[in-house]
């Protein structure tokens, strides 16, 4: 059997990586059979033991609970980072969440809402909801993942500042913003949505083969090409409209009452137009709706209203948090 | 507010003592390694001169600093058990003399700031 000491070396060699273990091994070793002499060596000397640490094996126990767990001492030896993602990075990680996984939610509710409606030989309500919900949860769960051992691995390999310093170059007040509702987020947020603008104008003309219902209706687009061409250059339109507040908040990094109140005007005129365009005609392709159980308004308008309202909640709560943290005005004497 | 939240609480104040010593225990040990020492003996000197520190941090700070090329580390196998024995190199006495200016300096502040107040 192996000795208390060999027993404590390799619990905390096991921890440390491969290249150091030999190394260490033979420190902590030494360093036990140093502070066993010491300790043995002292009770002899003042002869005031009370013969408990003569034993050998009582000395070695004392000797190892000094040190503590030998889980502390391999992070002692280690001193990587203690964290998988750390102070300098998580801002970012957070926001990056916060902007991923909503966007991967509407996606795989939508993507496969869509897939099960067109392929399924006899479409139910629950089942659309079942198999949307049920593929958006492992989808979450990648996107997720996959983002946190980016930043994880990024954290290690990146060139992010350790914390405490503020990088390699030296800051000045010009780089001072204006008070906004998030800092920085600001002109990020405005951008992540400019691009979102720009998918969405794009969904017109995507063809069905993006998500392998292609078969359906020989890789045309999604939407019927029969549509009359004023619904899609207001779809447009409107688009274009909608992106003047992402712009003016790219661009000036801040945001005000009223490009808030301009996006959620914005978003109720599409969410309306929307749900105009699809109960009064056909907006699916022909192909597809005969391949469809079920008609696409029953359920896209519900998840055009669901992202809407949600789009309203963040919208308002981010106009709070920045009337919170903005300064207040002085007021004019 | 638990006890030990309060500032003045002895966890509290265990918590200052312990960063303000944190940067010293480097200087104790590139000092002490002048000469040629082995971590026990090392822990030894510190706790002479009156500078506490655990085998369990030293052993660690040692083989960081002979990563560092602060200290250099060579094991002694002429003794009855081998034993690993640290030195100061030439760039570890120029960071100790930087350090022990440093130190200096911080020293003569604090006992100004004191007076003044």
């Amino acid at each position: 059997m192996r000795t208390l000491t060999e027993r404590y070396v390799h619990t905390v060699v096991r921890r440390l990586p491969e290249g150091m273990r030999d190394d260490v091994a033979a420190d902590v070793t030494a360093m036990i059979a140093d502070m066993l002499e010491a300790r043995t060596d002292t009770n002899t000397d003042a002869d005031t033991h009370t013969g408990t640490d003569a034993d050998p094996a009582v000395a070695e126990a004392a000797v190892l609970e000094e040190l503590g767990s030998p889980e502390s001492l391999a992070q002692e030896y280690a001193r990587g980072p203690q964290h998988l993602i750390g102070p300098a990075v998580f801002p970012a990680y957070r926001w990056a969440l916060t902007w991923v996984l909503p966007v991967v939610v509407a996606v795989a509710l939508a993507v496969n809402g869509l897939v099960y409606a067109l392929t399924a030989p006899e479409v139910h309500i629950g089942g659309l909801i079942g198999t949307s919900v049920g593929k958006a949860v492992p989808a979450l769960l990648v996107a997720f993942a996959t983002l946190t051992v980016l930043f994880a691995v990024y954290e290690r390999v990146g060139t992010a500042p350790a914390p405490g310093l503020r990088g390699h170059r030296r800051w000045t007040v010009d780089q001072l913003a204006e008070p906004t509702p998030s800092g920085s987020t600001v002109r990020a947020d405005g951008v992540v949505s400019l691009v979102m603008l720009v998918l969405l104008a794009l969904v017109p003309v995507v063809p069905t083969t993006l998500v392998y219902v292609g078969h359906l209706n020989g890789g045309e687009t999604f939407v019927n090409p029969q549509l009359g061409a004023g619904w899609l250059f207001g779809y447009w339109l409107i688009l274009l409209l909608m992106a003047a507040g992402p712009l003016i908040h790219a661009v000036r990094g801040r945001t005000t009452r009223a490009t808030r109140v301009w996006d959620i005007v914005t978003d109720l005129v599409m969410a309306s137009f929307l749900t105009l365009a699809l109960l009064s005609q056909p907006v699916l392709h022909p192909d597809l709706a005969a391949a469809s159980g079920i008609d696409i308004a029953v359920w896209l308008i519900p998840v055009i209203w669901a992202v809407t309202l949600w789009d309203q909640i963040a919208t308002v709560r981010a106009h709070r948090s920045s009337l919170r943290t903005m300064p207040a005005p002085t007021t004019a004497q | 507010m638990v006890a030990s939240d309060r500032p003045d609480s002895p966890d509290a104040l265990a918590l200052h003592l312990q960063e303000v010593r944190r940067g010293t225990v480097v200087l104790a040990c590139l000092a002490a390694c002048r000469e040629p020492q082995y971590g026990y003996s090392l822990l030894e000197t510190l706790a002479q001169a009156g500078i506490q520190v655990e085998a369990n941090t030293l052993y660690p700070l040692l083989r960081r600093l002979d990563k560092q090329g602060l200290l250099t580390a060579e094991w002694n196998t002429d003794e009855p058990r081998p034993r690993k024995y640290y030195t100061l190199t030439d760039s570890g006495a120029r960071v100790a003399d930087d350090l022990r200016a440093e130190w200096l300096a911080l020293t003569a502040s604090l006992t100004d700031l004191w007076k003044d107040t």
